[in-house]
């Protein structure tokens, strides 16, 4: 194989894999804290794509997409603390049991609901917003000026998360709800405020993620399917509740996708990181940086 | 309650059943402001079921506890802690992955203090003041989980001390598996902060040494029900008590 | 359980009535004929044919409602179901249809994957079963009673983009396929018909996993390959948009074109989504807004447009045409029953919006099987529509020629 070739497989890999990654941060993130998977994660991206659509398209023009960004994450963070208010609160007010069955069946329902209120409002077509940016090159890669925003867009999201969980009084309620629910809450903290909090922040990353991917993968109402998939496949392989084995995990999904594809078959592209997890969970069952309660 | 407003904490016939098991049964306390009281008993006898009553992690089944003449049995562990009750574990709830500062700096979060923001040196100086009194002040930047257990017991309590305001400070088991040195930090601390800042303390503890050298009164508490109440050597003599250890 | 359950379970039970409202449609009066609309309405099926679909079908149960019905004054009755483009689902919801509802026949199919599977059992329970847009030849290759097509099926397709080779004159040519029914059975059907043709070409195909959407290393893989033509061949309009743009960002497309197996590109929504990026594309249509339409076809196109504010394009002429036909061929039977419709079927001439359609028992494949008329377009500038897009071929057809960038 082509050297030239082979390294634009692996730059290919490793933006797409990043991008993956963001979604798998909003999940793990929330799981860290709540001790919920929520299912509707890809909702939310939807939700961003869609925003950054209209917001684009009718107040902000093309060339102000970037502002676009931070406004249907706020947007978004909103709606989840909302929804966290009203729907997902009340597992943890007393006692009560199973309340990994009640957040299942509130988040499932919170998907289908979301995604028909998408056709209903939206109608079934897609849309995309102006390009980003224009064509451009990383190394010896031609990559679409969107992708590339993407990858910047999304480590600068990112840092910023990095910043807010480490350095503010925030972050440090956040991090100590994830380490220890009774310590927090003992210590004079109410944590279904932290909770509410957390929830809006991971679903405005998945927000993000829709509005920096809206000009690649288009807006409809089912377009987190794909995201919310690999966000669960990164996480199976990074450990439940790790930010950093988000991280790494992404990269190598999109990079074992984009190398095996081409590799081996191109047929069963999917496959390759069923493969990696399934790999993962025979030699690590809690994935490569799995560790409970743990955060950032 | 006491209309003199002498007593910090009462509790009225406090009750608590975990399905057909009674862990507390109409236990009535009272604590006057500025004691320290040691609570004893033996093993499965209630007596950190109280403490999760007392701190909100538990609701209980029947009675009513008062802080400052006041009920507070219906409200979140939270609230209780801005109200001013702060308490350690026997496993110190510590947070494993921030540093040993960072720990101390988690009670300023509570929402009894609003102005932390503007505050922020300061609490990290008090922070600071408080982990040098606790002789931690040369591991400040190091994480949690790299501590002895003695050592996370020694900042669990040191960390409760930055609750503000604080007012009853209920302690369970500080002094188990921690080491001579470690134990009489503790002991001082405790004896400075009541002398000092007026704090109450309930301390909940099997070592009957140190129990004798800080606590003014002690409940025996056996079966979930307080089966004697006075200083350590007059309930020592007391029947029923020796029954209860003996028998237990 | 100390919390509140009434309040959230009737949070809940609020958020699924909500849903189903937004899904459910009104009933109508007694007595009516049914005919099942099984069609994909969610992933992983090309859930806006199944749209398409399912809104042509809808008003062609309105026309014939609004003209007395059938049957002496019976009303037609629709009843959807949502084959998501998989086999178990289709299978599951034929057995529905039949079973529950009582239909006379099911329209709306669009996977060759599900339409292959409902295929066996509608044998066995002898309801007719139509394709509206599933196009494997091996649907009515096995000679089935129940299986009845009106859209182009895989050997047309792959003979037209054979003979549009061939007038072009390229030599290689890469085959960007799914792993499906359609995907392979499209490659196997280029691959056969180049040898029945005589043509000297180099085919290469380049197999994809259907729902992937990022098909840059493929397409990597593809450019450095350096065909003179790329025949893509999706099953789903979304994840072809996002082919078309990965093909333009890697710089592959347009300097070499591609040739989308259907027309998916004639969609408004193609250029809201493409852009400038779309211009130059090559593709089959079975339908060119400047193609002489029945009286029927003329008037759905009308209300159409009137309705939705665009205009139909071709899985929804499709979707209404077969209703008129179930209709005709009703009125034909004089009867509801699934044998004796099938009888008339076959026997019948009926109206579509296209044509006059038959259901002959043919050679092969052309077993049941009517083919509209197929031609190859090109958008010549951005934002262009498919109505002023030239027509490169067939010849008899031809309104421009192929435009490089």
């Amino acid at each position: 194989m082509d050297s030239l070739l082979l390294s634009q497989y692996l730059i290919a890999g490793i933006v797409i894999g990043i991008i993956y990654a963001l979604m798998a941060i909003g999940i793990t993130f929330i799981y860290s804290i709540m001790k919920m998977i929520n299912w509707s994660m890809g909702e939310f991206y939807m939700m961003g794509s869609y925003l950054q659509y209209f917001l684009v398209v009718y107040f902000l023009g093309a060339h102000l997409w970037f502002v676009g960004i931070p406004l249907s994450m706020a947007v978004v963070f909103g709606v989840g603390m909302i929804i966290q208010r009203y729907l997902l609160r009340p597992m943890f007010v007393g006692e009560m049991e199973r309340k990994d069955e009640y957040a299942t069946v509130i988040t499932v329902a919170l998907m289908v609901f979301f995604r028909n209120l998408a056709v209903v409002l939206a109608g079934p077509n897609q849309f995309a917003p102006p390009d980003y940016a224009g064509p451009t090159h990383i190394g010896p890669l031609p990559v679409s000026g969107n992708r590339f925003v993407a990858l910047i867009g999304t480590l600068v999201i990112l840092g910023l998360f990095y910043l807010i969980v480490k350095k503010t009084w925030v972050g440090k309620a956040l991090r100590g709800s994830a380490q220890n629910r009774v310590g927090i809450q003992t210590a004079g903290v109410n944590v279904l405020r932290v909770d509410q909090i957390a929830f809006g922040i991971g679903v405005s990353l998945a927000a993000a993620a829709g509005a920096l991917l809206a000009p690649i993968f288009l807006v409809w109402p089912e377009n987190g399917a794909v995201a919310t998939m690999k966000g669960f496949e990164i996480i199976v392989i990074g450990g439940l509740g790790s930010i950093p084995g988000s991280l790494v995990a992404g990269l190598l999904l999109g990079v074992i996708e984009s190398l095996g594809s081409v590799l081996i078959s191109p047929s069963f592209k999917d496959v390759y990181g069923f493969i990696l997890v399934l790999a993962i969970l025979t030699i690590r069952p809690t994935g490569l940086f799995g560790e409970r309660q743990r955060v950032a | 309650m006491s209309a003199d407003g002498i007593q910090l904490l009462e509790t009225k016939n406090l009750t608590k059943r975990f399905g057909g098991l009674v862990a507390v049964e109409n236990l009535s306390l009272s604590i006057r402001r500025g004691e320290i009281r040691g609570i004893i008993g033996p093993n499965g006898s209630g007596k950190t079921t109280l403490m999760n009553l007392i701190s909100g992690l538990y609701r209980a089944t029947a009675g009513a506890i008062y802080l400052e003449a006041q009920r507070i049995d219906g409200l979140t562990p939270n609230v209780r802690t801005a109200r001013g009750i702060i308490r350690t574990f026997q496993v110190p709830k510590v947070f494993r992955n921030m540093t040993v500062l960072e720990n101390m700096l988690v009670p300023a979060l509570s929402d009894s203090q609003g102005d932390r923001y503007k505050r922020h040196p300061e609490i990290v100086r008090e922070a600071q003041a408080l982990l040098q009194f606790v002789q931690l002040a040369h591991m400040e930047n190091r994480l949690a989980q790299t501590l002895s257990g003695g050592q996370n017991q020694l900042l669990q309590i040191a960390r409760g001390f930055m609750v503000q305001p604080l007012k009853l400070y209920l302690m369970d088991e500080p002094f188990a598996g921690v080491n001579p040195q470690i134990k009489s930090v503790i002991m001082e601390s405790i004896k400075a902060m009541n002398r000092e800042k007026g704090i109450t303390f309930v301390i909940v503890s099997h070592e009957m040494p140190s129990v004798r050298r800080l606590c003014d009164r002690v409940s025996v508490i056996h079966e979930g029900r307080c089966i004697a109440e006075g200083t350590l050597e007059e309930v020592a003599h007391i029947p029923a008590v020796i029954e209860a250890y003996i028998g237990g | 359980m100390k919390t509140k359950p009434k309040f959230f379970f009737g949070c809940l039970a609020g958020i699924m009535i909500f849903s189903l409202l937004l899904f459910s449609s009104g009933g109508s009066a007694a007595e009516p004929v049914k005919i099942g609309v099984m069609t994909p309405l969610s992933p992983p099926g090309a859930t806006l044919l199944g749209q398409f679909i399912l809104r042509g079908a809808e008003m062609g149960a309105e026309y014939v409602n609004a003209n007395g019905g059938v049957l002496g004054g019976r009303p037609l009755e629709l009843v959807v179901e949502d084959d998501s483009g998989t086999p178990e689902k289709g299978i599951a919801g034929y057995r529905r249809l039949v079973s529950q509802k009582n239909v006379s026949a099911v329209i709306g199919q669009v996977h060759s994957s599900v339409m292959i599977a409902v295929g066996d059992l509608s044998e066995k329970l002898g309801v007719p079963i139509f394709s509206t847009q599933a196009s494997s030849k091996a649907i009515t290759e096995k000679h089935l009673m129940t299986a009845f097509r009106t859209h182009a099926i895989d050997p047309d397709r792959a003979k037209m983009w054979l003979n549009f080779i061939q007038e072009m004159g390229y030599k290689r040519i890469a085959l960007l396929a799914e792993n499906t029914d359609y995907g392979l059975g499209l490659v196997d059907e280029t691959k056969a018909g180049m040898q029945k043709l005589g043509l000297d070409l180099e085919l290469k195909s380049f197999v994809f996993d259907k729902k992937v959407v990022d098909l840059t290393p493929q397409l990597l893989e593809l450019k450095a390959w350096k065909p003179d033509l790329l025949i893509d061949i999706h099953s789903v309009p979304t994840t072809a948009y996002l082919m078309v743009k990965q093909a333009y960002d890697i710089g592959l497309y347009p300097g070499t074109p591609i040739l989308a197996s259907f027309d998916w590109p004639g969609r408004t929504e193609f250029w809201q989504n493409l852009g400038d990026k779309g211009n130059y594309i090559l593709f089959i249509s079975y339908y060119h807004p400047k193609m002489q339409l029945t009286e029927r076809g003329e008037w759905f196109k009308q209300q159409y447009h009137q309705k939705y504010g665009e205009f139909p394009i071709y899985p929804a002429f499709n979707g209404f045409g077969q209703i008129l036909i179930l209709a005709d061929a009703l009125e034909l039977a004089q009867s509801a029953k699934p044998a004796d419709l099938i009888a008339a079927l076959e026997k019948g001439q009926f109206k579509s919006w296209n044509g006059t359609v038959t259901f002959e028992r043919g050679e092969g494949p052309y077993w049941h099987q009517w083919s509209p008329p197929l031609m190859v377009l090109q958008y010549t500038q951005a934002n262009q529509s498919p109505e002023d897009a030239p027509i490169l071929y067939p010849p008899e057809m031809k309104t421009g020629s192929y435009k490089a960038p």
